[in-house]
């Protein structure tokens, strides 16, 4: 009993381990994605398992790495994935972490160089493109990528202060190299000055030759003044004498840089050449060597033509000397236009005779001033007399040139002459000599007229002074145009007698209210009576101005009289004088419509007494739209017979509820039977209004009707009148199908009832899909043909085990002989399901096969038919060469029988290792091991047949002991020492 | 699970491991363990009651053949166990006197059993390429470059506590002749040639030239570093001698020394590598560089990561005046932020100055000081897939300094399908940057695809290059052509061939690349 706790602990703990997996607790992939039935071993080339579903795909050199570089366990959840957890880093630290920036999984050697490059804005084109990574990146380790930068001066700063011509530095070239070099070349000429544009090089200047400008190394040096190069053609230059005339040193002021000199434009703008100036010889004004001598004024010139012109006498009338105020360059001084803009001379003024007004001889002396001329005709004009009414002795006031002084435009416009002010007399006005005097208030002409006006009188109805409030400008005052827009006279109002309601003789004493004149007509209207009603004195409430006050339009909106209650016979409603007193309630009219009415019984159903929640004013009640939507009325249920439902008078009375109505229909339904079958009695889970109770809409999710189930006969399954009754287990319909099938067949085979786990719905039973997990159908196993493993109707019985269906394989086969040798039945601890049993592994790691080992003929070692008799003690097989071992004779010697002692399995039993030290020391240390003595075996083991015999004094005197043999030596000096 | 051990300790040192009946015959059977190394030919293997069942005659390393014994009957899938005892010298420790007489602690000699315990296996890992790059140009010469690459990785030679680790490059330039003088040599880097020993599993010391990747800034070690770990803190010397500034040679004149300390943190949420050093570089006896240096990367919630490290320099000499204030030479940050499966941002941030070597760079010292600018970067992506199949991405990078050189902004784009309906990958990418002298736009189209179960890798692709320069250079546009293919012969070798053609006005260049690639592994079972 002691050992049964032992025995349950210890089924435990393998039961235990069974049910674990040494790849972590959530492990889920199958097996036999990466193990084969062979053994736990994996084979890289037999798997399965795609790396590339987990999110670490196996890419490039990823693929072709040892598993356990990355997995150092079992558990390969949490291997990591950044590049830096496997891979060191061999560039210092100087290019980050990421490996991916620059590396692809193919292989470590960098490949996209250029892309590389380009991403860091430094492309490898023209003389960068064919250079070696370190010729750039200089470290030491040739691998370390200390910062560079992309800018040239990083790398050429060498070169850029080493340039002697030019000097870079000194002349203070840019360091951008570009400017001036071409990325795109091989080396550092350039066919370009890339940016001389400060100045350009062309024409003459175009000379290639740098140095003709840059005397000096220093390129800043050079002056870009153009007689720091051309002093000498400056100084040189006599026509025109470029120095003498004080010829501006700026060359290009005149020449291109056209080689020549030629065309030089002279600026002569400040003095333009044209016509008569245009005369080519620069002489004729030069006339000393210096031209600046020459003076740009006129009389410079041309004081002779000045002086000696007589018409006029430019002398003597004082003209300008500036010939130009007058005459332009066109040879002969004519025209001549004077410029007189100043004193237009146009008409009358246009005399062509300029001593009528120009009286002396300086023409300067004319005074513009009108009177100037004419004092006379001023003094002399009686019509009017200019001096006494006081105008103006500016004549252009009123007059123009136009010889004759008229037409002579008075500016009356602050006091409009028109119609009957348009007298042409000025004196009815301005009575007195004096224009001024005249005042322009209306009745300073007009207070006769005001005054006698006695219709209406003016004055008494203090009409004002102003005529132009009024009255216009029209002969005879009319029309007169009193703005009565305070109080409009249309339609009755217009009556062109003032006094009916201006009854006094004040027109300001009109009451505007109506009842001021209309309380007559208010105090005697009876139709209605409108002092009994109560009715506003505004008669304009009601009323317009129509005459005989229809229409009379009564504001009746609170209340509207449409379609039956436009009845026109108030008092049908207004029962009373008094037409507040109607009620707006409809059942105080039709209280007696309310209670009469029988279809329904308004008062017993309890109907609104409000007739507009189900009426209009419709004539008749009808139209009479009851809101029935908390119960909609469609499709069958509109029936318009409101009896049907509502079977009493009380219409509450009726039940929404489905049976409430069709109990009957329910009860009496057998296709399928609603009451046996428990069907809801609501019917609407079913069915809709639509008559007939077709369509009925069944929810058989639960069991869903596809394909072969889609068969629309409900009786197929539901066999019973109740629906219920129907099992939705496969076998309550297909237990004869299940039972019936022979291929296989499924009784015997105890196949699940369960038609889903292998069929579908599809009609024909296929395809029928079994899972065959459990024992895969790979390769050689994957045959079609199920019999030939399940040989009997049971499939049930096909023994997994590979003997029962290979025992003739294992039986038959003689090389090697499974059955003598007692392989193991379960092939496939050797072999694969790969067709001819081969490749056949066999595990000899118990006697790893190797070099001299591999033989491939097993029956070198397994003579007998049985492989377990092969012993696996060196000698077994080697006893012969054990036994003929002569040097040194292994045998004599005592060698041990267990080769590997001294042998590997290299052919030839070389080499071979003996540790002859624990005999007696003959290492590099000892003394027994010189060179080129004592190096071979027989130096001492003097009888190749036996090495136990060995000899000292072969070698070695012997002073004492010498009666003694070697054995004797060797007792003594067993370490070889003295 | 058809194999099963477990260790199982019924007494103070017996231990029990299981085995599973795999084969029965008549008169054998076959059990199979996780591994027989404490099985031998002869013992005795038992049912789950105890009952002496089964004599081993023969065994692998996951099996053994054994004789039935007694009429012992056994089924397939039976558990058999095997009870052997440890016979281990260092319980000799757990003696109390013992422990007095050599004077440890407890801790002490629990510790040692557990080193004695260790056991190490062999894992060599190694790659040998060869590359070559060639290119032909019409209007300059044709230059080729020849590249070989050894590295080797081998931990616990033969299980030992022994390791190696070495990356050599050679790279042989071919130019013209009347070229420069410097450009026609060949150059052997060795970058790493170095002998680790493992004290223990806490204790390293490694020999030879070396980059600490610790405190990589530094680079290359020549001389002995060692590193111990104390629970989830390390700490860790060097002294040695820094790589030659010209040839990368051996150079006795440039001593350098330092520590650093650090500490690990593994949590379910929070995982994180900080380590904090310092270092003085020499040049003959003067003091070259004196600096601090900071590294930290963690990961928060496994969807946060983030990267940072930091360089400050401690020592300035100028016109033999030192100056020990503070100068921050290397900054450099970065994070990604995982939001999904399917959306992940980056940012990073890095400012970075010449590191200047007082000594080495007496000559230049203050036009260095005067330039002492730092450029700076950002940069900034995002990465999404829309859909499956579907990638499609956007960065912003900008570099500057403050005095306006060296600047590059950088706008990328890209969109790829990665199954097309012809099978295949389809990329097209976008690139637009604007330096102070260039605008580019650059866009190319990318297809790739596999055959022979992916044995086989081809890319096609082109590029169209516009290129914009602010002086008064006229714009042109440059077009490549270029397709890559590989071929893994199997999966440790590899051979690959690109070539590329580009065009711009009536200029064609070729690029021609070759490599060759094999790697070999090696794993050694670990022994008992």
């Amino acid at each position: 009993m002691y050992r049964l706790p032992f025995i349950i602990g210890l089924f435990l703990m393998v039961t235990s381990v069974f049910a674990q997996s040494p790849h972590g607790e959530d492990f889920k992939i199958n097996c036999n994605q990466c193990h084969n039935p062979s053994g736990w071993e994996i084979d890289i080339y037999l798997m399965r398992f795609d790396h590339g579903k987990t999110d670490f795909a196996l890419e490039g050199a990823h693929a072709q790495t040892d598993c356990k570089a990355c997995h150092e366990t079992l558990v390969f959840k949490g291997a990591p994935k950044d590049c830096a957890s496997c891979h060191n880093d061999v560039h210092s630290m100087s290019v980050g972490n990421d490996c991916a920036q620059c590396h692809t999984t193919k292989t470590w050697i960098v490949d996209n160089v250029q892309e590389i490059h380009e991403a860091n804005g430094f492309p490898l084109i023209g003389a960068h493109g064919g250079l070696s990574c370190v010729e750039c990146h200089t470290s030491e380790t040739n691998i370390r990528f200390d910062r560079i930068g992309n800018d040239c001066i990083s790398c050429h700063r060498q070169d850029f202060e080493a340039t002697q011509h030019p000097n870079h530095t000194e002349s203070g070239f840019s360091t951008n190299c570009v400017e001036c070099h071409s990325p795109l070349g091989t080396g550092w000429e350039s066919d370009k000055i890339a940016n001389h544009d400060f100045f350009p090089l062309t024409l003459g200047h175009d000379i290639q030759d740098c140095t003709q400008c840059h005397k000096t190394d220093k390129f800043s040096d050079a002056d870009p003044n153009c007689v720091t190069c051309h002093q000498a053609d400056y100084d040189g230059t006599l026509n025109p004498q470029h120095r003498n005339n004080g010829f501006p040193t700026d060359c290009v002021s005149c020449h291109t840089t056209n080689p020549g000199w030629k065309p030089a434009n002279i600026n002569h703008d400040f003095f333009p050449l044209t016509r008569g100036h245009d005369i080519q010889d620069c002489k004729a004004c030069h006339i000393t060597d210096n031209f600046s001598d020459a003076d740009p004024n006129c009389v410079s010139c041309h004081q002779t033509d000045f002086d000696g012109t007589t018409n006029p006498n430019h002398s003597t009338v004082g003209f300008s000397t500036d010939c130009a105020s007058c005459h332009t360059t066109i040879p002969g001084w004519t025209p001549a236009n004077i410029n007189h803009d100043f004193f237009p001379l146009t008409q009358g003024h246009d005399i062509q005779d300029c001593t009528q007004c120009h009286t002396t001889g300086n023409f300067a002396d004319a005074d513009p001033n009108c009177v100037s001329c004419h004092q006379t005709d001023y003094d002399g004009t009686t019509n009017p007399n200019h001096t006494t009414v006081g105008f103006s002795t500016d004549c252009v006031q009123c007059h123009t040139t136009i010889p004759g002084w008229t037409p002579a435009n008075i500016n009356h416009d602050f006091f409009p002459l028109t119609l009957g002010h348009d007298i042409q007399d000025c004196t009815q006005c301005h009575t007195t000599g004096n224009y001024s005097d005249a005042d322009p208030n209306c009745v300073m002409c007009h207070q006769t007229d005001y005054d006698g006006a006695t219709d209406p009188n003016h004055s008494l109805n203090g009409f004002p002074t102003d005529c132009a409030s009024c009255h216009t400008t029209v002969p005879g005052w009319t029309p007169a145009s009193i703005n009565h827009d305070f109080f409009p006279l249309t339609l009755g109002h217009d009556i062109q007698d003032c006094t009916q309601c201006h009854t006094t003789g004040n027109f300001a004493d009109a009451d505007p209210n109506c009842v001021s004149c209309h309380q007559t007509d208010y105090d005697g209207a009876t139709d209605p009576n409108h002092s009994i009603n109560g009715f506003p004195t505004d008669c304009a409430s009601c009323h317009t101005t129509a005459p005989g006050w229809t229409p009379a339009s009564i504001n009746h909106d609170f209340f509207p009289l449409t379609q039956g209650h436009d009845i026109q016979d108030c008092t049908q409603c207004h029962t009373t004088g008094n037409f507040a007193d109607a009620d707006p309630n409809c059942v105080s009219c039709h209280q007696t419509h309310y209670d009469g009415t029988t279809n329904p019984n308004h008062t017993t159903v309890g109907f609104s007494t409000d007739c507009v929640q189900c009426h209009t004013t419709v004539p008749g009640w009808t139209p009479a739209n009851i809101n029935h939507d908390f119960f909609p009325l469609t499709l069958g249920h509109d029936i318009q017979d409101c009896t049907q439902c509502h079977t009493t008078g009380n219409y509450s009375d009726a039940d929404p509820n489905c049976v409430s109505c069709h109990q009957t229909d329910y009860d009496g339904t057998t296709n399928p039977n609603h009451s046996l079958n428990g069907f809801p009695t609501d019917c609407v889970s079913c069915h809709t209004t639509n008559p007939g109770w077709t369509p009925a809409n069944i929810n058989h999710d639960f069991f869903p009707l596809t394909l072969g189930h889609d068969i629309q006969d409900c009786t197929q399954c539901h066999t019973t009148g109740n629906f219920a009754d129907a099992d939705p287990n496969c076998v309550s319909c297909h237990q004869t199908d299940y039972d019936g099938t022979t291929n296989p067949n499924h009784s015997l085979n105890g196949f699940p009832t369960d038609c889903a786990s292998c069929h579908t719905t599809n009609p024909g039973w296929t395809p029928a899909n079994i899972n065959h997990d459990f024992f895969p159908l790979t390769m050689g196993h994957d045959i079609q043909d199920c019999t030939q493993c399940h040989t009997t109707g049971n499939f049930a019985d096909a023994d997994p085990n590979c003997v029962s269906c290979h025992q003739t394989d294992y039986e038959g086969t003689t090389n090697p002989n499974h059955s003598a040798n007692s392989f193991p039945t379960d092939c496939a601890s050797c072999h694969t399901t790969n067709p001819g049993w081969t490749p056949a592994n066999i595990n000899h790691d118990f006697f790893p096969l190797t070099l001299g080992h591999d033989i491939q003929d097993c029956t070198q070692c397994h003579k007998t038919a049985n492989y377990s008799d092969a012993d696996p003690n060196c000698v077994s097989c080697h006893q012969t060469d054990y036994d003929n071992a002569t040097n040194p004779n292994h045998r004599a010697t005592g060698f041990p029988t267990d080769c590997v002692e001294c042998h590997t399995t290299n052919p030839g039993w070389t080499p071979s290792t003996f540790d002859h030290n624990p005999y007696f020391p003959i290492d590099s240390q000892s003394r027994h091991k010189q060179p080129d003595q004592w190096d071979t075996c027989i130096d001492c083991h003097i009888d190749p047949s036996n090495f136990s015999v060995f000899d000292c004094i072969h070698c070695h005197t012997r002073d004492h002991n010498t009666n003694q043999g070697n054995q004797r030596c060797y007792e003594c000096h067993p370490r070889g020492r003295a | 699970m058809g194999l099963t051990t477990i260790n199982l300790q019924a007494q103070e040192n017996e231990h029990t491991i299981i085995g599973e009946v795999t084969f029965v015959t008549s008169k054998n059977a076959y059990v199979r363990f996780e591994n027989t190394n404490v099985i031998a030919v002869g013992d005795t293997l038992q049912t789950p009651i105890k009952e002496k069942c089964l004599l081993v005659t023969n065994k692998s390393s996951s099996s053994v053949v054994c004789l039935k014994l007694n009429n012992c009957i056994v089924n397939k899938k039976d558990k058999i166990s095997y009870v052997y005892e440890i016979k281990d010298k260092s319980v000799v420790l757990e003696s109390e006197e013992i422990q007095e007489d050599i004077g440890i602690s407890y801790n002490d000699s629990i510790q040692a059993i557990q080193s004695k315990k260790t056991t190490y296996v062999e894992r060599i890992k190694s790659r040998l390429s060869a590359a070559s790059y060639s290119n032909f140009n019409q209007l300059q010469d044709d230059n080729h470059r020849l590249m070989t690459r050894f590295y080797l990785e081998a931990d616990h030679i033969n299980n030992s506590k022994f390791s190696v680790e070495s990356y050599l490059n050679y790279r042989q330039n071919i130019y013209p002749k009347d070229t420069t003088s410097n450009m026609n040599k060949s150059h052997l880097n060795v970058y790493n040639m170095a002998v680790r020993y493992d004290v223990d599993t806490t204790l390293s010391v490694t020999f030879g030239r070396k980059i600490n990747y610790k405190i990589s800034s530094l680079g290359a070690i020549d001389g002995i570093q060692a590193e111990k770990f104390l629970g989830n803190n390390y700490v860790g010397v060097i002294a040695g001698f820094r790589p030659d500034i010209y040839d990368y040679g051996f150079n006795p004149n440039l001593m350098q020394y330092g520590g650093y300390v650090g500490k690990l943190t593994k949590s379910k949420n929070f995982n994180s590598q900080t380590t904090l050093g310092f270092a003085e570089q020499r040049n003959q006896s003067d003091i070259d560089r004196r600096f601090a240096y900071f590294q930290h990367s963690s990961s928060i919630f496994k969807n946060l990561h983030l990267f940072s490290t930091l360089e400050v320099d401690l020592y300035n000499k100028v016109n033999d005046s030192v100056k020990e204030n503070a100068r921050i030479t290397n900054f450099y940050v970065s994070s990604r932020y995982r939001f999904n499966k399917n959306i992940n941002l980056s940012l990073s941030y890095d400012s970075r100055k010449r590191i200047i070597y007082y000594k080495t760079y007496e000559t230049d010292i203050e036009r260095l000081l005067d330039e002492d600018i730092a450029r700076q970067g950002f940069r900034a992506r995002l990465n999404v897939r829309p859909i499956k199949h579907m990638y499609t991405g956007f960065s912003y990078s900008k570099r500057l300094q403050s005095d306006s050189q060296n600047k590059s902004d950088n706008i990328y784009g890209y969109v790829s399908m990665s199954k097309l309906p012809i099978d295949g990958r389809l990329s097209l990418t976008f690139n637009m940057n604007n330096s102070n002298y260039l605008q580019s736009n650059i866009a190319s189209l990318r297809y790739s695809r596999e055959f022979i179960d992916g044995r086989l890798g081809t890319d096609m692709y082109y590029r169209y290059v516009n290129y914009k320069y602010n002086t008064d250079i006229p714009d042109f546009a440059q077009h490549y052509v270029g397709g890559y293919f590989s071929y893994y012969i199997d999966r440790s070798f590899t051979v690959s061939l690109s070539g590329e053609v580009s065009i711009y006005d009536n200029v064609t260049n070729y690029r021609v690349n070759t490599q060759i690639i094999k790697r070999f592994f090696r794993s050694k079972k670990q022994k008992q």
